[in-house]
């Protein structure tokens, strides 16, 4: 498809302003811009046209209503919780508008803090962090802050098992610290590794549970006991938490420090890699250094007859800065608000239904795994709730087809491909998780498909190693795209 | 459970069972939330909240965040399902689409910026400044880890980068005072060598104050001294200001806001990243790359990704994973509809406009434009009758402009007596005339007040 630049034709305008009604002004010429830019030039409906072509050709997840990616939790994003997201009187705020004027936003903030609360155990919340990966990265600057602040500067490792996410051992970095990635076994965290790990150098160690292998860490209360007691801290990474949600909180499993992926369990969309939001729960003793600003309240005044004013039963609330042990800013203004109040639209929607997302998707991850396997070998098919994962491991020696062909030859099917490659722990992995929003019809419809790719590696594998074939682009040559590194049209 | 399509054909039993098997010795505890709300009772009770704000103030702040126009067909077509519920672009046979509209985003950035490379996005403004003070320490390396701040930049920006490049990174920022006209003291650049290490001079254009500084030849004294020169930018500015390319800048962020993203009490905003074909690979953030597909067809994918987290983990350029993608999507859409001409015409509309406002301060005896220097589509307007009454009286009529004590607990730039007020093109001249006439009888009242 041409891109915008090749429809452009110079003096066409999709736009225009209303006439300048003030005198028309000049800047010093040594200010002025004098290098030429080339940008589209085309009309309104050129535009809307380019722009539609573009999204048909972008799988999107209402497409079969499954998008299974495992730790990604592809759920359905509720329509309502865009036309709520897109109410003028959220959308045309400013973020200096003065307080009194921020009060319905602030309220909504603190009452989806509040759900937050409940629903994982945590003392205080801060949705200050853009995406999981800036929770991360503002949770072990906390403990940074917190040890130096209790005097203890000698612990600079972090122990990450080696199922975790590539954005753990990344934040490690962000502050300065050094990562210990170590084994595990049995798809989870070894008693035994653990306290080999375990020194006076360690200061936090970080989780994801349940795992990426889809597998709850039995041991979890055991693992933070020792984590405690060697002085270390444990963060969780809660991109797994929809298999627990409503059901299970993670402050009990004793767990220190947490971040939600809004994006993830609480139904915001993926937007094609963002915005999402990460929210950001610790227990009280690191309350005073979240990041800045947090939402708080007091009793609100109204005018009372004597011309005065008189305490009332509203709340007033406003951005409270005075934190002087806290990590900091993370953003300019107050974080990713517009996908705060999806996610609060969505929890008004489950209420205490919760419990039932957790329950569907684990039905729905057994629901496939059961009709997968076999003929597809699950390595850890012991006890995973949300998500699973396949090796193609005996597919790969037998006929030469990879998980790689595998995932793209879903595409003919009309499926977006499972997570590939990951964990590193499982070779030939494809990583699957369907969430509670998959239909049975989507359901059936991707068994079928995989059963027939299986079919397909031992009679026909070169129809699976050259796919995808049925679709408009056929493979892509990524090899190509990092050896030319091409960024730019021009 | 009207979200979850299989709810009554799960064997719950079953699912419990699974529950106990997996989680032994931990106890449930069910969310006591309230009852499901129906879709009218969520829009009901939301639109109350939304209403509780007051987004209706003649919006005259800046700071950061600026009250453009967005066109309609912008988020028309950004919020396209396929686009908003599509996942990273990690799989390219199914994303050319996206991909194909990333690419633009990044072409089109390039031209305007007058920059080789642009990445996908960052989380904001703020935070793509942080990460390129971090990004100018990995290519000076070694002993190189401070950075120079020249100018006024947004307090609200400095917190940022302290917070990641100060406390998480450990290295040092120097800020060095402004003269006394509000602008850069660039006669510092020629003395660096006083301040050891110095990986690269960050500057902000326009100002925190709205003051267009002229940076014209200072990046070849930056690069004599062996340092960047990095620069966060206004994009709407570029439609008529020089361009950082221009300037000779090696890295230039800013935000995108201005560039039909939606005020939004603050986010999703969208950072944009750029830097010049050496330093591509020490980019943070996703990439994308043209290619070809199997047949030999134009075609697009995520490129360069050994500098990211999901291959390189701890060696990794950054840990950002999640972006905010669709904003920037939505800025190219802005782009494309506005064209050359209306990027240039938008920029010509906030200076005549804010140019008109201060002309008519030039006329009162007690407000006056405090810094005497070039501006943009912001400025810092001084006063002598007591701030708390001017404030008062903005307030009291729905005009809405930044105090001192706006920026709560950010380090305070604003000279005492003050206010910030933006003037984008999308506030008439009836409305400035109100602005002014409220100013104006504070002004003739003054001397009784």
């Amino acid at each position: 498809m041409k891109t915008i630049f090749e429809k452009s034709k110079k003096g066409k305008q999709g736009f225009i302003f209303s006439e300048l009604d003030v005198p028309d002004s000049t800047i010093g010429s040594e200010l002025l811009r004098q290098a030429d830019f080339v940008f589209p030039e085309l009309s309104e409906p050129e535009v809307v046209q380019h722009y539609i072509a573009l999204s048909r050709r972008t799988h999107g997840l209402d497409e079969k209503g499954l998008y299974p990616l495992g730790s990604c939790t592809m759920k359905y994003n509720p329509v309502i919780n865009e036309k709520c997201a897109a109410l003028p009187g959220f959308l045309n705020l400013h973020p200096l508008e003065h307080k009194n004027n921020i009060q319905g936003a602030l309220k909504l903030i603190y009452d989806f803090e509040k759900i937050l609360r409940d629903i994982t155990g945590f003392d205080a919340f801060s949705l200050q962090p853009a995406a999981g990966a800036q929770a991360e990265f503002t949770a072990l600057l906390m403990i940074k802050m917190y040890l130096a602040h209790h005097g203890e500067t000698k612990r600079n490792k972090v122990l990450i098992p080696k199922t975790a996410h590539g954005t753990n051992p990344a934040s490690v970095r962000l502050v300065g610290w050094e990562a210990v990635e170590f084994e595990v076994a049995g798809g989870i965290i070894s008693i035994e590794e653990l306290k080999a790990a375990l020194n006076n150098e360690v200061a936090c160690i970080m989780i994801t549970n349940p795992n990426t292998l889809g597998l709850f860490e039995k041991n979890i209360v055991e693992i933070n006991r020792l984590v405690h007691e060697a002085g270390a801290f444990s963060y969780l990474d809660g991109a797994n938490f929809n298999a627990l949600i409503g059901r299970y909180l993670p402050r009990e499993q004793g767990f220190d420090l947490m971040h939600l992926n809004l994006h993830k369990t609480f139904s915001t969309p993926h937007g094609g890699g963002g915005p999402g939001a990460g929210a950001l729960g610790v227990i009280k003793k690191f309350e005073p250094f979240l990041p800045l600003p947090t939402v708080r309240w007091v009793p609100g005044y109204v005018p009372d007859i004597n011309g005065g004013y008189k305490m009332s039963a509203r709340k007033f609330y406003y951005l409270d800065f005075n934190q002087p042990l806290s990590m900091g800013k993370l953003s300019a203004f107050w974080g990713n608000f517009l996908i705060i109040v999806r996610a609060y639209a969505y929890m008004l929607a489950l209420g205490n239904d919760t419990y039932k997302v957790s329950a569907a998707a684990i039905a729905n991850a057994h629901y496939l795994k059961d009709k997968l396997s076999p003929p597809y070998e699950v390595p850890f098919a012991e006890g995973f709730l949300h998500e699973f994962v396949i090796s193609c491991e005996k597919i790969q020696k037998e006929t030469g087809v990879n998980a790689l062909n595998i995932a793209k030859r879903l595409m003919d099917f009309g499926f977006h491909p499972p997570t590939m490659y990951f964990p590193l722990t499982v070779h030939e992995a494809l990583m699957i998780e369907p969430t509670e929003t998959a239909s049975r019809e989507a359901l059936d419809e991707f068994v079928t498909a995989m059963l027939v790719i299986h079919e397909e590696c031992y009679k026909n594998p070169e129809i699976v190693k050259t796919a995808p074939n049925n679709i408009e682009t056929k493979r892509v040559d990524e090899v190509k795209a990092a050896r030319d590194a091409k960024v730019n049209f021009f | 459970m009207r979200y979850i399509p299989r709810w009554d054909e799960i064997e719950l039993d079953k699912i419990e069972d699974i529950f106990s098997r997996a989680i032994p010795g931990l106890e449930q505890t069910r969310f006591s939330g309230k009852k499901p709300l129906s879709e009218m009772k969520i829009k009901e009770m939301i639109e109350s909240l939304a209403r509780d704000n007051n987004s209706e103030s003649l919006c005259f702040l800046g700071g950061g965040a600026y009250d453009h126009y967005i066109p309609s067909v912008v988020w028309e077509l950004a919020t396209r399902r396929e686009f908003l519920t599509s996942y990273t672009q990690y799989q390219p046979e199914l994303s050319q689409g996206y991909l194909q509209a990333l690419f633009e985003y990044q072409s089109m950035m390039a031209e305007l910026l007058g920059m080789d490379a642009v990445n996908v996005s960052m989380y904001d403004g703020a935070s793509a400044l942080a990460e390129a003070a971090l990004m100018a320490v990995r290519i000076k390396g070694g002993e190189k880890r401070r950075i120079l701040v020249l100018g006024a930049i947004n307090p609200l920006y400095k917190e940022v980068l302290n917070t990641y490049f100060v406390k998480g990174a450990g290295f040092a920022i120097e800020y060095l005072s402004l003269r006394e006209d509000g602008i850069s003291d660039l006669s510092k650049i020629d003395k660096l060598e006083e301040i050891n290490n110095v990986a690269c001079v960050v500057v902000q254009n326009p100002n925190f104050y709205g003051i267009i500084e002229n940076f014209n030849r200072i990046a070849e004294r930056v690069h004599a001294k062996g340092a960047l020169f990095l620069v966060s930018v206004n994009p709407i500015s570029l439609g008529l200001l020089k361009s950082p390319g221009e300037l000779g800048v090696d890295i230039a962020v800013g935000e995108l806001q201005p560039l039909g993203i939606p005020l939004g009490f603050g986010g999703p905003y969208v950072g944009f990243f750029s830097t010049k074909k050496e330093y591509l690979r020490q980019m943070p953030g996703r990439i994308v790359g043209a290619t070809i597909d199997a047949e030999g067809k134009p075609a697009y994918a995520l490129t360069i990704a050994t500098r990211e987290q999901h291959i390189r983990r701890y060696k990794a350029t950054s840990n950002i994973c999640s972006n905010q993608a669709l904003c920037a999507l939505a800025a190219s859409i802005y782009l494309s509809v506005l064209g050359k001409e209306g990027l240039k015409e938008v920029a010509r509309q906030c200076f005549s406009k804010t140019a008109y406002f201060v002309s008519e301060i030039n006329k009162m005896k007690h407000f006056r434009l405090y810094y005497k220097a070039p501006f943009f589509d912001e400025v810092l307007i001084g006063t002598d009758i007591k701030i708390e009454l001017v404030k008062h009286f903005l307030n009291s009529r729905g005009i809405s402009v930044i105090f001192s004590d706006s920026f709560l607990g950010a380090s305070n730039l604003m000279p005492p007596q003050t206010f910030l007020t933006a003037i984008t093109e999308k506030r008439s001249r009836e409305e400035i005339d109100f602005f002014i006439s409220v100013l104006k009888y504070l002004d003739a009242g003054a001397g009784k007040l």
